[in-house]
């Protein structure tokens, strides 16, 4: 179905000047930052652009908020991974030295990879994501990947079949 | 294309496994060279498992690791231990899980590990436990609050608008304050209620069937069944002060409930878990409370990094 992109600008651009400021201190209260309370509420409306219904909606705030609820997730699930990476790099930092070296930018690049990958992963079971990483990150034999999930090798075999199966319909 | 991507997927799992053998190595050559389809499936999914390569196993474990347990695991040995008579329903558990936007966009709510303690306009205080969060939709006709998740300690206030009923929303039934002090803690499928001064009334939501629990007891209630009120155990509440307090828990309960708490992977050895721990430890520094148990019992707790955490026998 094409979306009718002249009149999509039309009506988001009415949405915008509407409820843009509303939209931001609405979000700024559930990130708990202005700056990237305005972020959302630009990838919001841009979002808003490639939708559908556009012309049908009768209660605009109701709508632009779960399109917003969306982007959010996505913020936060972000936020939490990048608290527990820096978590991490610190709690590393005195033992392995490669890491302690690293420059900022490596960091963030390697950020960047876990939250691809991160995204990448979503939507699997925690056992399957587990025994995926396991076996390919720790490298992991399946047969203690098995005691540690307390399953068997040949669910293993199936997680990690069903893990590679879900990565590759995503990606 | 997706029956060449299933098998190559099916291909992989087998040849990385430590059971493979020269036969399965003949075979998956014959099948990737059975056609271009079969062979473009099997560089797509070397692909991408190649882009986990060079990963700090630490790092992943940190933060590709989802950090919540298997809910059902929980919630059979929960219901064991209340005795609990009627079956639960076996619809799929709605809470946050399936809903991310609900906790999100709460007006209160705590990360795991954390507590919060707030006072609404009518001096009612609540404090939010772990990994709780919580909507107000107090009106000219009631003071209610939504538990969307986890647990809260309420002590509802006589301030303005305090005439009308002070009622606590979950989805299972409606939990009405007669002028009192109780927790109402979320477990998915079901609901504790423990009264700590008077009383309250809950009203379960499909049936008509309501219950009246007095101060120094506790109740489960589910959509339509409610437990048999038993009485406190003491310390319930001392979760409120930032400890918790046990008796001669198996360790592998008490790992259920310090999961509640622990962000990350805790992971307890089979042959630590019969370890019977009591006492009261503190739940606002794990770093305390591994080392409390250490010094206590015959186990060890090894932590690879803050988030993933092992307990074992000693």
């Amino acid at each position: 179905m094409q979306i009718d992109s002249s009149l999509n600008n039309v009506i988001v651009h009415s949405f915008y000047i509407n409820h843009h400021v509303w939209l931001r201190n609405w979000l700024a209260k559930k990130v708990g930052s202005t700056f990237d309370a305005a972020d959302l509420a630009q990838d919001t409306f841009t979002k808003l652009l490639s939708k559908n219904e556009l012309t049908s909606i009768i209660e605009p705030r109701a709508y632009i908020t779960n399109v917003a609820h969306g982007l959010m997730a996505n913020f936060f699930r972000r936020r939490d991974i990048e608290s527990a990476y820096l978590d991490a790099l610190a709690h590393l930092g005195g033992s392995d030295d490669a890491n302690h070296a690293n420059s900022a930018e490596t960091q963030l690049i390697l950020l960047e990879r876990i939250i691809a990958l991160d995204t990448m992963l979503n939507g699997l079971s925690h056992n399957a994501r587990a025994a995926f990483l396991l076996h390919r990150v720790d490298g992991m034999p399946y047969a203690e990947i098995a005691q540690e999930l307390g399953v068997t090798v040949s669910s293993i075999k199936k997680y990690i079949a069903k893990a590679l199966l879900h990565c590759a319909t995503i990606a | 294309m997706s029956d060449s991507l299933k098998a190559a997927t099916t291909w992989y799992a087998k040849l990385n496994a430590e059971d493979v053998s020269a036969a399965d190595r003949m075979a998956f050559l014959s099948w990737k060279q059975a056609s271009e389809e079969n062979n473009q499936a099997w560089q797509k999914i070397q692909s991408i498992a190649g882009q986990f390569d060079g990963i700090n196993p630490a790092i992943s474990k940190a933060t590709l690791f989802q950090t919540s347990q298997p809910k059902s695991l929980e919630r059979r040995r929960l219901l064991k231990g209340l005795g609990i008579v009627a079956a639960a329903t076996t619809t799929s558990w709605i809470i946050y899980q399936q809903q991310p936007w609900l906790t999100l966009t709460a007006d209160y709510s705590t990360p795991k590990g954390d507590q919060r303690e707030i006072q609404l306009a009518d001096n009612t205080k609540i404090i939010l436990n772990t990994d709780t969060a919580i909507n107000i939709a107090y009106s000219d006709t009631s003071r209610t609050v939504v538990l969307i998740k986890g647990e809260v300690f309420i002590e509802t206030g006589h301030g303005e608008g305090s005439h009308l009923p002070f009622i606590i929303q979950t989805r299972q039934g409606n939990v009405r304050a007669l002028g009192t002090k109780f927790t109402v803690r979320n477990h998915g499928d079901f609901h504790t209620v423990s009264v700590y001064e008077s009383a309250v009334q809950i009203t379960s939501a499909s049936a008509q069937a309501q219950i009246r629990v007095n101060q120094g007891n506790t109740v489960t209630f589910g959509k339509d069944y409610f437990s048999k009120t038993e009485p406190l155990i003491a310390g319930a509440d001392l979760w409120t002060k930032g400890m918790i307090n046990v008796a001669n828990m198996p360790l592998k309960d008490f790992m259920l409930e310090l999961r509640r708490y622990h962000q990350g992977i805790l992971r307890c050895d089979p042959n630590a878990e019969n370890i019977l721990i009591s006492g009261a430890f503190p739940i606002k520094d794990m770093d305390v409370l591994f080392a409390s148990l250490e010094r206590t019992y015959p186990v060890r707790v090894d932590s690879v990094t803050k988030y993933w955490v092992t307990i074992q026998s000693n």
